[in-house]
């Protein structure tokens, strides 16, 4: 029993990059992020885990309730945003050059405006490595809803990113 | 002419998802259809930006009530905060490994999202290019032999190993001014990935979070324990592992 938790501990080490990331894709803010990370990592350490699930995506299952929760109880997103610029203003210089600052900011404000409901499932999907059946089956959604609001954050994504400087 | 694709299609196409039928229906057209390929390269920049920006997360310190918690109740798990300061080479790679992804997308054949992935797998930003320093490093290095690379780096392959999906993966360490980079990138078709970074070990003056257990961080170690099939290659399997360019057949 001793191991399995010593076990779980290493496992839950593994995920955690990729849950911050998709916390962060989710709130928009690195500090309730963070927060949701946590709380995430609380879950799963004081509840079984189900054998037959993939560690990773339960993690992004409780995160993505968690943060369902954490809107309904307060109003996360509007203090989002500069939250998020701080956290962006952490990157490295070089980062920045290579993926292009310009672009970046374009990005981010492309983000900023995508309904909460098409950033959700891009999230799940290109961030939390659902497929499409699991990200609607998380949603109580049909699997064309996935894919309509999945097409249409990548295109209003993109107009963003063609906008004239 | 090609038939006409919607957005949902071509989304789908990215992700992987769309039927086998169709999906070879839309490589055709792409393969014909400047427009199109435009279309579906537009969507996947799209991704690749959102996906991006959530690294930023990479780059920020991982708050210490978190790293206790993963340090699990005997502290064995030392826990270091995954940053992204790897310096020019690996963001000249980045750079690189994008521009490639256009060229892959222009071909029609781009997928963002594999059978395969896994959760920390799946980024394309983590992609190292073949053709750039520590993609070649990585392609025809042996382990334990240091290569220098500009910006006063240097890359040294320490191990190489097969997962039980058959990708070989080689652990690596980048030695800059000041600073070490541990990572471990497994070979993709299409290059090899970074699955795992782990920088320091902290000097005792850095605001770097570590668990209170030690400093040595042993990620990587729990990385490998988890993912590798068998024991690490020999010198003659990696030999012939460069060889056969990191093919698992």
């Amino acid at each position: 029993m001793a191991q399995d938790v010593v076990q779980l501990h290493r496992e839950l080490v593994v995920q955690v990059p990729q849950i911050r990331r998709f916390a962060l894709a989710l709130s928009r803010s690195a500090a309730d992020a963070d927060d949701l990370v946590q709380a995430t990592v609380e879950r799963v350490l004081s509840r079984p885990v189900p054998e037959d699930v993939e560690l990773g995506k339960w993690m992004v299952r409780i995160c993505r309730n968690l943060w369902i929760d954490e809107l309904r109880s307060r109003k996360v997103r509007t203090a989002a945003a500069p939250d998020l610029a701080e956290a962006e203003s952490q990157a490295s210089s070089a980062e920045a050059t290579a993926i292009g600052r310009m672009q970046m900011q374009r990005a981010q404000a492309g983000i900023a405006n995508l309904p909460v409901e098409q950033r959700e499932v891009l999230a799940l999907v290109a961030i939390g490595g659902m497929a499409y059946r699991e990200a609607a089956e998380l949603l109580a959604v049909p699997i064309g809803t996935v894919m309509s609001r999945l097409a249409r954050a990548r295109a209003s994504l993109a107009a963003y990113l063609e906008a004239p400087a | 002419m090609s038939r006409t694709w919607s957005d949902e299609q071509l989304s789908a196409m990215l992700d992987g998802e769309l039927p086998e039928q169709e999906a070879r229906a839309l490589r055709l057209d792409l393969s014909i259809d400047a427009d199109l390929t435009a279309r579906l390269d537009r969507l996947r920049v799209a991704n690749e930006a959102f996906v991006a920006s959530a690294t930023v997360m990479d780059n920020r310190p991982m708050p210490p009530e978190l790293a206790r918690l993963l340090a699990g109740p005997s502290g064995t798990n030392n826990v270091v905060p995954f940053r992204r300061r790897i310096g020019a080479a690996i963001v000249e790679h980045r750079a690189i490994a994008a521009s490639l992804l256009c060229v892959a997308a222009l071909g029609g054949l781009v997928s963002l999202r594999t059978p395969s992935q896994t959760p920390a797998a799946g980024d394309d930003t983590q992609l190292i290019a073949s053709a750039s320093p520590l993609g070649r490093v990585l392609d025809t290095g042996i382990s334990a032999v240091p290569v220098s690379l500009p910006s006063s780096v240097t890359a040294t392959p320490r191990l190489s190993f097969q997962r039980a999906d058959g990708r070989f993966c080689r652990q690596y360490r980048l030695n800059e001014p000041g600073q070490t980079t541990d990572g471990i990138a497994c070979r993709d078709p299409d290059g090899w990935r970074t699955e795992l970074l782990v920088f320091g070990p902290a000097a005792p003056a850095t605001t770097d979070y570590q668990s209170a257990s030690g400093p040595a961080p042993d990620l990587l170690g729990t990385y490998v324990d988890q993912q590798m099939k068998g024991a690490p290659l020999n010198a003659a399997d990696e030999t012939k592992a460069i060889a056969n360019r990191w093919r698992n057949k």
